[in-house]
């Protein structure tokens, strides 16, 4: 994980860690390593808590814990009120993410989102006298890459998880619990009534479709800018065009003889010489068509033809 | 709940038809296949519906019943490609006639497919990636990002179960809902439209070395192997790198009930601008107001207002009837990702409780134009009062006015008009109906504002259309008088870089329009040489056509069967002046009667059939004035004789025979030389649009364009997506040129006798003739007879063969051979039946032989691609026949043609469905034959009917149908039920009653 793609939430946490000694930077860099290298295991985190095992070099693993002072009762309904005073926090919150001013929102509170390093109590099995051990540097970025991925953690670490703090935030505005939504993409088969499976439940003819074919079929890219990994996001805004082509030559149902000759020709390169049964085996067409459409290529010069009967092959 | 089929009273065979439903691959999402299950011929059941057989397995699915259990029932599976390309083309569920509509499932996963389609062709896909079962690699696929304006919700709660009926991967308890499945669907086609069609091949045989990712990935999203590996981070973390990348457009559920939505609310405004000058912008200093909503997804119409969703608490909203789930987080997120596409949204994130919002006329003029544009594609609800509505209409904008003196002088009132003459078009600035001068516009463009009070309305000015505005302004151009006309009915006129403009017509084309609509009155029919009285309805389309071929402009007389299309065609060609031959091509089958209409109706008419061996090869043969009748074999065959002649008229009756443009018909059809070409056709045409495009190719080239763009402006939109503006457009445009009355329009219902009485005269083949002939010889070589009982016998032995002969061959030899191109009535009775079948009509055929009924059987269900014919004869039960009788007045699947033999008579028969009636063979007792025709004909029944009756020219059905008509006097004397008073004729009367006239023989050549 590369600082540039680093959230800044888990960049701060680091930067908490790195603060506590420059003097330490030769523990830390090896902590670093260790962490890359998969040596942390059995990572915990809980409310208030944070534990690991580090195998160094030796068979045996130590146990590092690093405990943190939660929220009490009274201090949450003071975050979740600040925090209510503007929907931007819970829009970021729904996102996934943590709002880059929650200091500032947590700050009439009088509450700090982020323990200061001496809030922190890390102790280490290593049996080194000067903290953090690099077992305990390691165990701080593995956190911090979890903490990446889920920002809530801490909140979690703090002593309370993301639902309960959305609900929170929900009553705030409005008061009250509510129901959960049902299990999505399965239906049970106790739910059906049996008897007119077959039949449609509504209009079909209600939804109406219209393909439209559009300037800038990969304006997609403007709003969610590149890909990962990808500088050049031409030839993925090519792939994008050409599939739209296709599906516009399959919705309006021109030169669709010409995408099937495309394909033919394709399978044909792919197996070398072959039948039409192959041929058409591959591609899952009726056998008769495809041979119908082969001899019109060989008519057209496209393709070659030789022998005859059950024997004729084509060779593109 | 109510199952809303359209039409669906076929429950009874729903359950044995053809089912489909969808398998998600679990590798990657082009490897998806259809399962086509539930009847007992999978095979033979794809293939009516053009599909390939699949191979054959299990589909893990349910059993209906109470209750529903899982069961594995036999399947083949197909590969997504094809299937959907059958899908996409699918007619939607009533635009089906109701014998051949497919299930639901199928009907469903068709408008799925087309939705999907429609997602593709917008762009709307993602590459993803998955990760694989070893660290290193992991496959590359794309993501469908789903409309986000509930017709997926919709969809899917429309699905029928069978649709989606596929058991959850182990768990036998569950299926996949209608959502998740149909989202899995978006994917595979997503997925195969990014890859070309090529279905996926994980070949690890063919992996390559080590590239950049991107190029990797790259490979991996367009080829048939999806696999990249080498992978330097584990693969868990690249998917989750791309799930993030891509998450603010996959993230949103789809299944949401609700969405935001922005109601603007603009200023009360004092009218101050209803002067010729615009009004100074009250726009800058009014403030609006937008209202933030909750609005549901499945009824628009039904919204909630922010505040009232804030004061709830979550889980207890509801709107169209449908539960509201975290409806606060709906509006919150949505906040979110609409001010990012709208800036002026942010300023409501600041609050607690966002309900509105202030905007002043610059963030209007934006929501307006592009802020809408990007929030109605993010899937949010904008609500703007109607007069700022986006319609053309309202906007400043480019038009161009068609039709000033045409170019080379020549003006409208000519006897003949050259459509390929130029007339000019120049082009205007529009704002609402009016047309602004130099001034207007100037003054308008210099206030600089996006959004400016006109004439009591608010109207949008796009500044930077307004530089091109100016340009265009006055410029002007040329395009024919037919792309001048095309352009003034349709309203639209494209143009290189500026798209579909809207145009008017003016001066020469719009009095052109006008002199065609006005076209129609019956008093402007000038009737000439016609012996006989035109009714109302067939004067007007008689002055249709005299004006139409005026003006040099051919047409399409589409008017239904039995209004006499013939007769009002043969008014035109007398009317004409006599300086040229005309020309009639027609099916083999109605040669003869083409002939023996024109002598009957314009006797002075010279009229001479071009057929036969003796038939000219040479130009002087066709004769100023005269009418030649030739069919479309023979003109396709003499082609290079015909094309040579400049021609007055040349009518193509059923002109569906040169329905497709590639065709030699077709061609042939084009290359004839004439002042105006007419075509006629009783099938609804409008309804077949490639029809349609190739006839008026023919009647009318160059109107509709060319093929495909025809295909893409008008068939696809119309056909597979049912859009009412291009229908509505096309009908604009081929108006003048199409004429078509139904015998249930008023104006000409009124007009019809309740019975229309049709005789068609149709020739004896080769075959026909000589075994008739050998009848005739046999019979009367041997002499008749010498008792008066021996003499009836044998005569009536005669005439039983006669009619037999007459009927089909095979009938009389009593042979298991081919059926058609053997008997002219069965060549004509095809015909009428199958135009009956397609204007969605029913009819009965009568026959008095039990052997022709089931022949018929036979021939009419392959040749209407019916799935069957019921035949209602002596055999049939008494419980069968009322089972038949239901089925055919109230079953809609139920097939449109019913046989039913003359001597199954007796009471309790209620054919009232049908109007029409066909007499394939007769039984010379009038009154049992009025009988027959009463069945259908009955008081109650408010239709008209046409009762065809079939008679062999030439033949002795022709010369006793011609004795009944004339000697009424014989036909009343006619006593009892049975023919035995044909044999109290004397034997020269009988001879020249049976003797065959070879005039009237089909000319084998011509079958082709």
């Amino acid at each position: 994980m590369s600082t540039s793609d680093q959230a800044w939430w888990s960049r701060r946490w680091l930067e908490m860690l790195e603060a506590t000694g420059a003097a330490f930077a030769q523990r830390l860099d090896r902590g670093r390593y260790f962490a890359r290298k998969g040596v942390v295991h059995d990572l915990v985190i809980e409310p208030g808590h944070v534990g690991a095992r580090v195998r160094d070099s030796r068979t045996h693993p130590y146990r590092v814990e690093v405990t943190v002072p939660t929220f009490a009762d009274g201090e949450w309904t003071r975050v979740v009120e600040s925090l209510a005073g503007e929907l931007r926090f819970t829009a970021r919150l729904l996102d996934g993410e943590l709002p880059e001013d929650i200091d500032e929102a947590l700050a009439p509170a009088g509450l700090e989102l982020f323990p200061r390093a001496d809030e922190l109590d890390a102790t280490c099995t290593c049996g080194e006298t000067r903290m953090p051990c690099r077992h305990l540097a390691a165990v701080h970025y593995s956190f911090a890459e979890e903490l990446d991925r889920d920002p809530f953690l801490l909140l979690q670490l703090r002593g309370r998880d993301r639902g309960s703090i959305l609900a929170g935030l929900r009553a705030a505005r409005s008061g009250g619990e509510g129901r959960p939504a049902a299990r999505p993409g399965v239906l049970p088969l106790a739910d059906l009534e049996g008897g007119s499976l077959v039949h449609a439940r509504g209009d079909l003819d209600e939804v109406t479709v219209h393909p439209e074919r559009v300037e800038d079929p990969a304006v997609l890219f403007d709003r969610l800018g590149h890909p990962p990994g990808v500088k050049d996001t031409a030839p993925y805004e090519r792939m994008i065009a050409r599939a739209a082509d296709f599906a516009w030559r399959l919705a309006a149902g021109e030169g669709s003889d010409a995408a099937d000759d495309e394909l033919l020709v394709a399978e044909l390169r792919a197996q070398r010489m072959s039948t039409a049964a192959s041929v058409a085996e591959a591609l899952g067409w009726p056998e008769e068509r495809t041979r119908e459409a082969l001899d019109r290529l060989f008519e057209a010069g496209t393709v070659m033809r030789t022998g005859s009967g059950e024997r004729t092959r084509y060779r593109a | 709940m109510t199952a809303t089929t359209t039409g669906g009273r076929g429950s009874e065979t729903a359950s044995s038809t053809l089912q489909l439903t969808f398998v998600p691959s679990d590798v990657v999402p082009a490897g998806g296949v259809f399962a086509l299950w539930g009847t007992a011929d999978i095979a033979a059941a794809a293939a009516a519906l053009d599909l390939p057989a699949g191979d054959p397995g299990l589909l893990r699915t349910v059993r209906d019943g109470t209750p529903v259990t899982a069961a594995d029932l036999p399947a083949r599976t197909v590969p997504l490609l094809p299937v959907l390309r059958r899908l996409a083309a699918m007619p939607t569920a009533s635009d089906w006639p109701a014998w051949r509509r497919p299930a639901d499932s199928v009907l469903a996963w068709s408008t799925a497919a087309k939705l999907a389609l429609e997602t593709v062709v917008g762009g709307h896909l993602l590459p993803g990636f998955l990760a694989g079962s070893t660290p290193a690699q992991g496959v590359a696929l794309w993501r469908a990002v789903p409309p986000r304006d509930g017709r997926l919700t919709t969809l899917a709660e429309a699905f029928p179960v069978a649709g989606h009926a596929l058991r959850r991967p182990s768990d036998d308890a569950a299926i996949w809902d209608a959502h998740a499945l149909l989202a899995a669907f978006l994917d595979a086609v997503a997925d195969v439209c990014a890859r070309q069609g090529r279905r996926p091949d994980l070949d690890p045989r063919r992996r390559g070395p080590r590239r950049p990712w991107a190029e990797m990935w790259g490979a991996a999203l367009t080829s048939s192997d999806p696999t990249v590996a080498h992978l330097r981070l584990p693969a868990e973390e690249v998917a989750e790198q791309v799930d993030e990348w891509a998450g603010p457009l996959l993230g949103r559920d789809t299944r949401a009930t609700a969405r935001l939505a922005l109601r603007l609310e603009p200023p009360v405004v004092g009218d101050g601008g209803s002067g010729e000058l615009p009004a100074r912008l009250a726009a800058t200093e009014e403030r609006w107001m937008l209202h933030l909503l909750l609005q549901s997804v499945v009824d628009r119409s039904l919204t909630v207002p922010a505040g009232e969703v804030w004061e709830r608490p979550a889980g207890t909203l509801e709107l169209a009837g449908r539960r509201v789930d975290d409806a606060q987080e709906l509006l919150v997120r949505g906040l979110a990702e609409a001010a990012r596409l709208y800036p002026p949204l942010d300023r409501a994130l600041s609050e607690a409780r966002p309900t509105q919002l202030e905007l002043d006329a610059a963030d209007v003029a934006t929501l307006l134009g592009e802020g809408s544009e990007a929030l109605t594609a993010a899937g949010f609800g904008v609500l703007v009062p109607p007069e700022l509505r986006d319609a053309e209409t309202k906007r400043l904008r480019a038009r161009i006015r068609i039709g000033g003196t045409p170019v080379d002088g020549r003006v409208t009132g000519a006897t003949s008009f050259d459509l390929s003459s130029l007339t000019d078009f120049r082009y205007e600035i529009a704002l609402g109906d009016e047309t602004l001068s130099r001034d207007e516009f100037a003054e308008i463009v210099a206030l600089k504002q996006p959004l400016v009070r006109w004439r009591g309305q608010w109207v949008r000015i796009d500044h930077e259309q307004v530089d091109r505005l100016a340009d265009l302004d006055g410029t002007t151009g040329t395009v024919s008088i037919t792309e001048a006309l095309a352009a003034a009915l349709s309203g639209q006129h494209e143009v290189d870089d500026l798209g579909w403009v809207e145009t008017v017509a003016a001066g020469d084309i719009a009095a052109l329009l006008d002199r065609l609509r006005a076209s129609d009155r019956p008093d402007q029919a000038e009737i000439v040489g016609i012996h006989g009285t035109l009714r109302d309805y067939q004067k007007r389309g008689v002055a249709w056509l005299q004006a139409l071929t005026g003006l040099g402009m051919g047409g399409v007389l589409a008017d239904d069967m039995g209004l006499g299309k013939t007769l009002m065609a043969i008014a035109l060609l007398t009317s004409r002046p006599n300086d040229r031959p005309s020309l009639v091509v027609c099916p083999t089958s109605v040669v003869g009667n083409w002939e023996r209409e024109i002598r009957r109706f314009a006797p002075d008419l010279p009229v001479v059939r071009h057929h036969g061996p003796e038939r000219p090869n040479s130009r002087g043969a066709f004769r100023k004035g005269q009418v030649a009748i030739t069919s479309y074999a023979l003109m396709r065959r003499d082609i290079h004789l015909l094309e040579d002649i400049d021609w007055d008229i040349v009518v193509f009756d059923e002109a569906q025979q040169i329905k497709n443009r590639a065709s030699k018909g077709a061609k042939a059809a084009r290359a004839l030389p004439a002042r105006a070409r007419i075509a006629m056709t009783g099938t609804p045409i409008e309804n077949r649009l490639s029809e349609l495009w190739s006839i008026i190719d023919v009647t009318n080239p160059g109107l509709l364009g060319s093929q495909r763009a025809f295909s893409e402006r008008f068939a696809a939109p119309i056909e597979r997506w049912r859009d009412e503006e291009a229908a509505a457009r096309l009908r604009r445009l081929v108006a003048p040129f199409v004429m078509r009355r139904l015998k249930s329009d008023p104006d000409v219902a009124v007009d019809l006798p309740p019975k229309n009485e049709i005789t068609v005269h149709v020739s004896l083949t080769r075959e026909q003739a000589s075994l008739y002939q050998a009848a005739v010889d046999n019979a009367f070589s041997g002499g008749l007879g010498t008792t008066t009982f021996e003499r009836r016998g044998r005569i009536l032995a005669l005439l039983t063969s006669l009619k037999q002969i007459c009927n089909h061959p095979a009938q009389y030899l009593r042979d298991d051979g081919r059926l058609v191109g053997r008997s002219g009535k069965l060549t004509r009775a095809t015909e009428i039946l199958a135009e009956i079948v397609a204007s969605g009509d029913r009819g009965i055929v009568f026959t008095q032989y039990r052997e022709m009924g089931e022949l018929l059987k036979r021939h009419l269900a392959d040749e209407l691609d019916l799935p069957d014919v019921p035949f209602l004869h002596g055999g049939v039960t008494l419980p069968e026949r009322d089972a038949m009788v239901a089925r055919f007045q109230e079953d809609d699947s139920a097939p449109p043609i019913i046989l039913v033999s003359l001597r199954a008579g007796g009471t309790g028969l209620n054919l009232t469905r049908a109007t029409e009636v066909m007499h394939f063979d007769r039984w010379w007792n009038p009154a049992v034959e009025a009988q027959a025709t009463d069945r259908a004909h009955r008081i109650g029944q408010t239709r008209a009917v046409n009762v065809h009756t079939l008679v062999t020219s030439g033949t002795v059905e022709d010369r006793i149908a011609e004795l009944l008509e004339r000697k009424k006097a014989l036909a009343d004397s006619v006593v009892g039920s049975g023919e035995g008073w044909i044999t109290e004729l004397d034997d020269d009367d009988l001879r020249s009653l049976v003797a065959l006239s070879e005039d009237d023989v089909e000319d084998d050549e011509e079958v082709a």
